[in-house]
């Protein structure tokens, strides 16, 4: 029988491999944090707390609030359900029973969302009982005791997904949900209940139809807005154009994945009417067409125990530039996949580029864009860990994928890679329909769920349980501290926060092997690059190794590796090293070796060659200096080295 | 129902007042329906005024934080949490000091790293020797009136016994698609005895979830041969009825104490 220690080696061997052919490495220049968002008060439950959303005070970001399928478990007062709430830049959570509900304590769909400047909490939920009775909700104190207040409460809406900014010292709210179930408005479901002044006391939604085309019936349940502080509002959906199967459970759906913007706010007579597809003239630009999406209403054995239902599109503007947006959604490329898409438009959705990403088997995307142009794209791939007897062994692997040149090159993040075979479902959805990522200045937060085993292998940059946990043993604890628990999915609340650059920067020239032509005199070439930490501390820093090519030609550029040498401690990078890290099996090799560190090494680069006889005819030893980086505090900008001679 | 609550006050004024413990100086709820309102029931000692034991929750000078002796009721999650300091959110102004103590009934506010609550009443002291029978007996009665708001909503009250369950045919697409459809299944109930409705019924059929959806986990769900007594509300559309709340599904011997909430007048909540 194969342990699961066993398998969770072979796991990890299996996400390197997979970020490898990606060509993807983890980025060095940045902070993750992942917290189990569980509190300690709550270690006993064994809730399936899936579908998770997050939002965080743009104006002081200590302040974040998520949310996700939780009940209050008997803890909260009649008729009132739990978010999530910190007070310490999701460091550490609690509990807050704030919501609206029924006496199940808990609610169907809840998205959450900060305003930009007033503080106030808003939320989009479908309250119970009941499967379609939409409730937009507000709070000026997230951490207060009082309930929040219903500002929308009508039925016949489903997935609202709730955007909120501040204008002019007014809330403007933006729900993206659909009007289905049943289907009214000539089966033009997409809607955004919207506000442009929800702060006021007793604050006007209205409802927004943003589908101008007829349809198969209704459009699909996810209609996702994004706003920007230009006043523009972009919003995604899926245009439903046949529908083949009955739904009860499963389907084949044909659509389009559409764009609409609005260039005021939402404010004029006609919202969401600015981008119009001059295929048909009509308002929404149709990224894509006849795309084919599945409908499986079931927990699926070959995706994670999660369901198919469309349910997956999210988009991100740029907060540089209103004009550049970026959309993901998902659909099915082949017979039984379910592939995620990445497209970018630089002139306010009129015209797209084609996948600048596709993700095979995964779900729950989520865009967000930094202050400084960086992409974030949040999702959950399903993979095939291993076989155990007739049992396939699934695991979900969540990413964060960074990167600032529209996805040439990236940083792949791996927050968990967790089992998907265990706890068996509960309810549908079983990790979410959704999950959540979002941009606060250079920053990245978002949330996710998972299997909540306490296991470090299954997250890569760390994790900190606040629920009683026995790491060691794998096992979760009840508020004793001693009784186990059962493992159940669990709400990840993640940040990653920009670095800023290292202070000090090296760049030592190697030459390693036999020229093959005559760039140099025949022989055999040695660096051996040593670095010294003269610190008292210990001290992390990364290297990367940039080649160099004959003829005026640029090179490979490796990855960052990371480093650490402690007090006093000295390493050597040598020509083994290099090769290995270029994975080129050139002969020779010349180039440069980069080593970023916030604080002052000693670097020291020897060259040796070696003639016809294969003993050391010439030697060199280089002191390289530092470079103090640009924005680096006390710039302090020291020429470019050469060989330091 | 307000002279009731405000003899009750008035009882419990002169009472504290007589034997020189703190009471609330606010008018206080029935004792049924202290209990009925709290999630959380407990004795402690009151171990600091105007301060909290969360970091989540701003002091104020209604927040006090106490120490748990004796739980009464709370929920499975907090099992161990005598013993523990927690931040109680009073209802009224303070009037405690270090040491005092009280039993309080309150809500659950925040659970974290400890608890914080919101009071909904108190009682002096230990609350007496026969505090553990009065809230058994509070909520036994909660739970009868529970049960009883739902026979008496619903339209038909049968013992009976699952004799199959299909799918239904699919649902008119035209009236739209969600992932929280019902899916419904027929569910079909063999009637043994007609509590409540029409005493002719033989079998009916009782619409079952066929999905998953979080909008449905709550439901109960059957299964061929289960017996039971049966608390059904008529569906506004199709031709069959509903058992979509927890309580709709009783165990056969439940069948007396059911009996004898269809015959009890019904009381308001």
């Amino acid at each position: 029988m194969t342990t699961p220690g066993r398998w969770q080696r072979g796991w990890w061997m299996a996400s390197i491999l997979a970020a490898l052919v990606a060509g993807a490495g983890e980025s060095h220049a940045a902070q993750v944090t992942v917290v189990n968002m569980i509190p300690l008060a709550q270690s006993g439950e064994t809730n399936q707390d899936s579908e998770p959303n997050l939002a965080v005070n743009p104006a002081n970001p200590l302040q974040v609030a998520g949310s996700a399928f939780t009940p209050s478990q008997g803890f909260c007062g009649p008729n009132l359900a739990p978010i999530f709430v910190s007070s310490d830049g999701g460091n550490t959570w609690a509990m807050n029973c704030i919501v609206p509900s029924d006496g199940s304590g808990m609610t169907s769909d809840i998205t959450v969302r900060f305003a930009e400047t007033s503080g106030n909490l808003y939320a989009g939920i479908l309250r119970r009982p009941g499967g379609f009775r939409l409730n937009v909700l507000r709070t000026t104190n997230f951490l207060g005791a009082a309930a929040m207040t219903v500002l929308v409460d009508r039925q016949f809406v489903d997935q609202p997904y709730v955007q909120a900014t501040t204008s002019s010292g007014a809330d403007r709210v933006y729900v993206g949900d659909n009007a289905c179930c049943p289907t009214g408005f000539g089966g033009r479901t997409a809607t955004i209940d919207q506000s442009l002044n929800a702060g006021s006391a007793a604050p006007v939604f209205n409802a927004i139809r943003i589908e101008s085309r007829a349809t198969a019936g209704q459009d699909g349940p996810p209609v996702r807005p994004a706003v920007h502080a230009d006043g523009t509002i972009y919003g995604v959906f899926y245009h439903w154009t046949n529908r083949v199967g009955n739904f009860s459970p499963f389907a084949t759906i044909t659509s389009d994945v559409v764009v609409i913007r609005d260039d005021n706010g939402g404010g004029g007579a006609t919202p969401f009417t600015n981008l119009v597809d001059p295929g048909d003239g009509l308002a929404g630009m149709r990224v894509v067409q006849n795309r084919t999406v599945p409908w499986a209403n079931t927990s699926q054995a070959t995706f994670g125990q999660e369901r198919f239902v469309g349910s997956n599109a999210t988009i991100a503007v740029d907060p540089r530039n209103s004009s550049t947006v970026y959309i993901a959604w998902a659909d099915r490329v082949g017979t039984s996949d379910y592939t995620l898409h990445v497209r970018r438009s630089l002139d306010r959705g009129l015209t797209w580029s084609g996948d600048l990403r596709t993700i095979t088997n995964a779900t729950n995307p989520a865009l967000a864009i930094s202050s400084e142009g960086t992409v974030g794209f949040l999702y959950q791939q399903v993979v095939r860990v291993a076989v155990v007897g007739n049992s396939v062994i699934q695991g979900w692997v969540t990413h964060l994928e960074r990167t600032t040149d529209a996805f040439a090159t990236l940083d792949d993040l791996i927050l968990a890679q967790t089992i998907a075979n265990a706890p068996p479902v509960t309810f549908l959805p079983y990790i979410g329909d959704y999950g959540h990522l979002m941009a606060v200045g250079r920053d990245f937060y978002g949330i996710f769920s998972a299997n909540n085993t306490p296991d470090l292998a299954s997250f890569p940059h760390g994790v900190h349980y606040q629920r009683n946990a026995n790491f060691a043993t794998k096992t979760l604890l009840a508020l004793d501290n001693q009784t186990p628990v059962p493992v159940s999915i669990d709400p990840f609340f993640f940040k990653v926060i920009a670095e800023q650059p290292p202070k000090f920067q090296y760049a030592a020239k190697f030459i390693c092997g036999k020229p093959d032509n005559p760039v140099l005199a025949p022989g055999t070439y040695f660096t051996a690059i040593n670095v010294h930490n003269p610190g008292e501390r210990g001290v992390g820093f990364r290297k990367k190794f940039a080649v160099a090519l004959p003829g005026e030609r640029p090179g490979l550029v490796s990855r960052f590796f990371d480093a650490r040498l402690g007090p006093d401690e000295a390493f050597e990078i040598d020509c083994p090293d290099i090769l290995k890290h270029t994975r080129i099996r050139s002969g020779f090799l010349k180039g440069f070796a980069i080593i970023e560190s916030d604080t002052e090494l000693d670097v020291v680069a020897v060259y040796t060659a070696a003639g016809a006889s294969r003993l050391v005819e010439t030697m060199e030893i280089t002191r390289v200096p530092p470079r103090r980086r640009a924005g680096a505090e006390g710039s302090d900008p020291v020429p470019a080295p050469g060989l330091g001679r | 129902m307000g002279s009731r609550v405000g003899w009750v006050a008035l009882a419990a004024f002169v009472v504290f007042a007589s034997v020189g413990l703190v009471a609330p100086v606010w008018a206080q709820p029935a004792f049924d329906d202290l209990v009925r309102q709290s999630s959380l029931i407990f004795q402690g000692v009151i171990v600091t005024p105007g301060a909290t034991s969360m970091p989540e929750v701003p002091v104020s000078p209604s927040t006090i934080v106490v120490k748990v002796n004796q739980v009464f009721q709370a929920p499975k999650a907090l099992t161990g949490l005598a013993g523990q300091e927690i931040t109680v959110l009073m209802k009224g102004p303070a009037g405690l000091k270090r040491g005092d103590q009280a039993v309080f009934f309150a809500q659950g506010w925040m659970a974290g790293e400890g608890i914080a609550v919101q009071e909904v009443g108190r009682l002096p002291g230990r609350g007496g020797a026969d505090l553990p029978r009065r809230v058994a007996a509070a909520r036994q009665a909660m739970a009868d009136q529970e049960l009883g708001a739902r026979v008496s909503s619903a339209q038909l009250v049968v013992v009976g016994k699952i004799s199959g369950i299909a799918p239904r045919p699919p649902s008119d697409p035209s009236t739209g698609v969600s992932e929280h459809d019902p899916q419904w299944q027929d569910a079909i109930l063999q009637i043994s005895t007609v509590l409540k409705g029409d005493r002719a019924l033989k079998e009916v059929v009782v619409l079952m979830p066929g999905t998953l959806d979080v909008a449905w986990v709550t439901a109960p769900r059957f299964t061929p041969g289960q017996e039971g007594v049966w608390i059904l509300q008529r569906h506004p559309e199709l031709p069959a009825y509903t058992a979509l709340d927890p309580l709709d599904v009783q165990p056969l011997a439940q069948q007396a104490r059911i009996r004898r909430l269809l015959a009890a007048p019904r009381s308001s909540p």
